[in-house]
């Protein structure tokens, strides 16, 4: 539920941010909505779900579309190693909080 | 103890090889989706099924764009406006003498037997989005329409907007004049003067909607606010559609050539609505 959810939030952001917000040329660098919203969801998320895997393959094959980039994927590729960089760091972190409390 | 430990080893095994096969299903996946039939199909239904929406947020963002510049520029309206009936007073009479001229024009080409070289046949389409990194936008015609590869694009005033970079199905991505590969000929038309033939130079894109001219020579008389229109040198646009007109000229010691701003007469925009031709 929660993935479907995701995903029709990350459509909509990038509706907004391809159709909508292009047109405001003075903010110069329009922000990538639906790549802050994705790794907002990474930080979010918990651990043992894998709702950070699939929104970083369907966001990343949305904004691929989207941005002609390299090829199909680059982007879904680069969400799935920012992902695996979070958990990493996260995990870390809260091995350091555990260490501090004891 | 002794019972967890293989229950442990058994899962991180299962682990393993979901973790494997993940990456081998994606793999194959990204090979398929990036053959040039497929990718090209996924693309254009990725569009269908966005364009609906799509081409209603780009009115709406059209529309508060209008709305929010017209409030910003409300003080200088008043001074633009008189402006403009000046210039439409001037170019009533332009136009009074341009029908004389172009009666006179057609029965010199029947006598010739000749056709009009600017005879174009318009593919109307809608913009649908424009790619925030890039000067490119997407739309709303494809291989259906007849559209095909290279087709200059210009808006509903007959400025030039860009030409097409890939067909689909039901849709085409344009690559404005601003992109950073293009490159074309110009000649530069002066209000009072019409056109300079001594004055040819090369559009250049420099990204985010800027355009560049160069390869002016220092000693020619170039103006601010002076007229670029394209030149048919090139063989990539048709001749006479409006450009931009120039801004900033610099001139540099070192250099042969002027230093040239251009600022583009499109506005994408505006209405959102463009005219392929072809």
């Amino acid at each position: 539920m929660m993935i479907i959810l995701s995903s029709i939030l990350v459509y909509f952001l990038v509706v907004i941010q391809y159709s909508f917000l292009v047109h405001f040329t003075a903010l110069r660098h329009v922000p990538s909505l639906a790549l802050i919203s994705i790794i907002l969801i990474f930080l979010l998320e918990k651990q043992e779900n894998n709702l950070g895997v699939w929104m970083s393959l369907i966001g990343g094959f949305i904004l691929d579309i989207f941005s002609k980039s390299f090829f199909i994927g680059f982007y879904a590729l680069i969400l799935l190693s920012v992902m695996l960089l979070i958990r990493l760091v996260l995990k870390r972190n809260i091995q350091f909080f555990h260490i501090v409390n004891l | 103890m002794m019972r967890i430990l293989p229950m442990k080893l058994a899962v991180k095994k299962s682990r393993k090889r979901a973790t494997i096969k993940f990456i081998i299903v994606l793999t194959i996946l990204l090979i398929v989706l990036n053959l040039p039939i497929v990718s090209n199909k996924v693309r254009n239904y990725t569009y269908l099924f966005f364009s609906p929406f799509q081409s209603g947020f780009w009115k709406a963002g059209s529309f508060v764009s209008n709305f929010l510049s017209g409030i910003k520029n409300s003080s200088q309206l008043s001074q633009e406006n008189e402006l403009l009936k000046s210039k439409i007073n001037n170019l009533i009479i332009q136009g009074a003498k341009n029908f004389e001229l172009e009666k006179e024009n057609q029965s010199l080409r029947q006598a010739l037997k000749m056709q009009d070289e600017r005879d174009f046949k318009l593919i109307f389409a809608n913009i649908i989005s424009k790619e925030i990194d890039k000067d490119i936008i997407i739309l709303d015609r494809g291989k259906k329409e007849s559209i095909i590869k290279d087709l200059p694009v210009i808006t509903e005033e007959g400025v030039l907007i860009g030409k097409v970079e890939e067909v689909y199905d039901d849709f085409s991505r344009v690559s404005l004049i601003s992109e950073k590969s293009t490159v074309f000929n110009v000649r530069i038309w002066r209000e009072e003067e019409g056109f300079n033939d001594d004055i040819q130079g090369v559009i250049n894109g420099l990204g985010g909607l800027k355009l560049e001219l160069k390869l002016i020579p220092k000693e020619k008389d170039i103006r601010d606010s002076d007229v670029v229109l394209t030149s048919a040198l090139g063989g990539i646009f048709p001749e006479g559609l409006l450009v931009g007109k120039t801004r900033d000229l610099q001139k540099v010691d070192i250099e042969p050539f002027w230093r040239i701003k251009v600022e583009p007469a499109f506005n994408i925009t505006n209405s959102g609505r463009v005219f392929l031709i072809e």
